[in-house]
């Protein structure tokens, strides 16, 4: 018998199990094998199966903004030659600075700070990029304080988000934190508002950190019981009811002096 | 004089060729097709298998026979299933159809994983043959999608 009897969950089966390298050169072979290939399934099945190989290859990537320069690569951990791969910066070294936002599933957000622009989303497996269109909403730069840009994922909806959090000019403590949030689904290729229940205030261009596909920032939230007015939170963002949490960051001992 | 045996529960399985099968129920329970079917009692004596022949039964319960032996260390059972996938594809394909049918999950892993392995570094004509795989790309199509993923060709074994 020839292959060409194998149904296609097993064609699948098998394909799930090839590194992504291959799959991208193996899109070539047919229309059917390109359709697979793309099939958000497919790349549903080969992402769960790759993430529980213990014999994963870690990829660690660097970005580097030397003055005009923006360097990446890609280091396969458990590589023979385990030498780092540099990739094309999918943006054009005209914009000076590129914070990388975070990453998850091997999928990487980076944007331009301090405004958010430019926000792209790279697969570094597959070398492909996608600069996201911006809101329609349209702000008043002079109005804007600061920006902040979070990446999280919606493991229900299977739905990469990206959350972009505007401080409208404030002066902190005495005045009310302005804050206004805006986010984008991969899936939807769409921005939405979305309201803030308790205002909160961030300084940094890109969020601290993503854990579970949650992105979370240090921050800070009004109460008045502090001396300052404000207080130190936990802000995260929960990608799959839209909403922020906020938690306690620890509480440190009396400074001794 | 009485003697103490311990009775062990036989299984015939018959092929597609007709060819029976005489083996240990524990064996062959390993496979949830037959287990089911035991189950369901809806198997006599003989169960039949209309999916596969003799030739690939035989790999099979060789396969079978290993796994159940709890005494064999994981070393050992890798090292068995390393050696026991070193066959040619045709044959791996017609034991992965095998596996899929019987629902042995772990045969059919690791037969998966080396069609996977061989596959890897071959080029698109290579697994068109192998495969059968009617190309029906034009050569301008054909062209343009090797050209956007031109690095991902680097590495890929000369047709």
């Amino acid at each position: 018998m020839s292959a060409c009897d194998l149904p296609q969950d097993l064609i699948f089966e098998i394909l799930s199990r090839l590194p992504v390298k291959s799959l991208v050169h193996l899109k070539s072979v047919s229309k059917p094998w390109l359709a697979l290939i793309k099939n958000p399934n497919f790349i549903s099945l080969h992402l769960n199966r790759t993430a529980m190989n213990p014999n994963n290859d870690a990829v660690i990537i660097y970005s580097l903004s030397l003055s005009q320069h923006h360097i990446m690569s890609l280091l396969y951990v458990n590589s023979i030659d385990n030498k780092p791969i540099n990739l094309d910066h999918p943006l054009p070294q005209i914009f000076p600075r590129m914070d990388l936002v975070g990453s998850y599933n091997g999928i990487v957000c980076l944007s331009c700070p301090p405004n958010g622009r430019l926000i792209t989303l790279l697969n570094p497996a597959t070398r492909q990029y996608k600069v996201i269109q911006l809101s329609s909403t349209s702000y008043n730069l002079d109005d804007v304080y600061s920006v902040s840009v979070g990446f999280g994922f919606d493991p229900v909806a299977n739905d990469y988000k990206i959350v972009v959090i505007l401080h409208m000019n404030l002066e902190l403590p005495r005045e009310k934190i302005r804050v206004k949030v805006e986010v984008y689904s991969a899936k939807n290729d769409s921005w939405k508002m979305i309201e803030v229940e308790t205002p909160f205030f961030v300084s940094r261009t890109r969020c601290n950190a993503i854990l579970k596909g949650s992105p979370y920032w240090t921050g800070f939230i009004r109460d008045e019981e502090e001396v300052s007015g404000i207080r130190e939170v936990f802000v995260l963002f929960d990608p799959q009811n839209e909403v922020f949490g906020l938690c306690p960051v620890p509480e440190y001992p009396e400074q001794v002096s | 004089m009485a003697t103490t045996t311990t009775e062990t529960k036989m299984l015939t399985l018959c092929t597609s060729d007709k060819q029976q099968f005489q083996i240990e129920e524990t064996i062959a329970l390993q496979a949830v097709t037959i287990r089911n079917m035991v189950e369901d009692e809806c198997a006599s004596n003989v169960i039949p298998l209309p999916n596969v022949n003799s030739k690939i039964m035989i790999q099979i319960i060789e396969y079978l026979k290993k796994h159940v032996d709890s005494s064999v260390s994981k070393e050992d059972m890798e090292k068995f299933d390393s050696a026991f996938v070193e066959k040619k594809l045709s044959e791996i394909f017609d034991i992965i159809l095998a596996a899929n049918y019987l629902n042995i999950k772990n045969l059919l892993d690791i037969c998966c994983q080396r069609v996977a392995d061989v596959m890897k570094n071959k080029s698109p004509e290579w697994v068109r043959r192998t495969f059968n795989i009617v190309n029906d790309f034009t050569a301008e199509e054909e062209a343009k999608i090797r050209k956007e993923h031109e690095w991902a060709f680097e590495g890929v074994d000369e047709d």
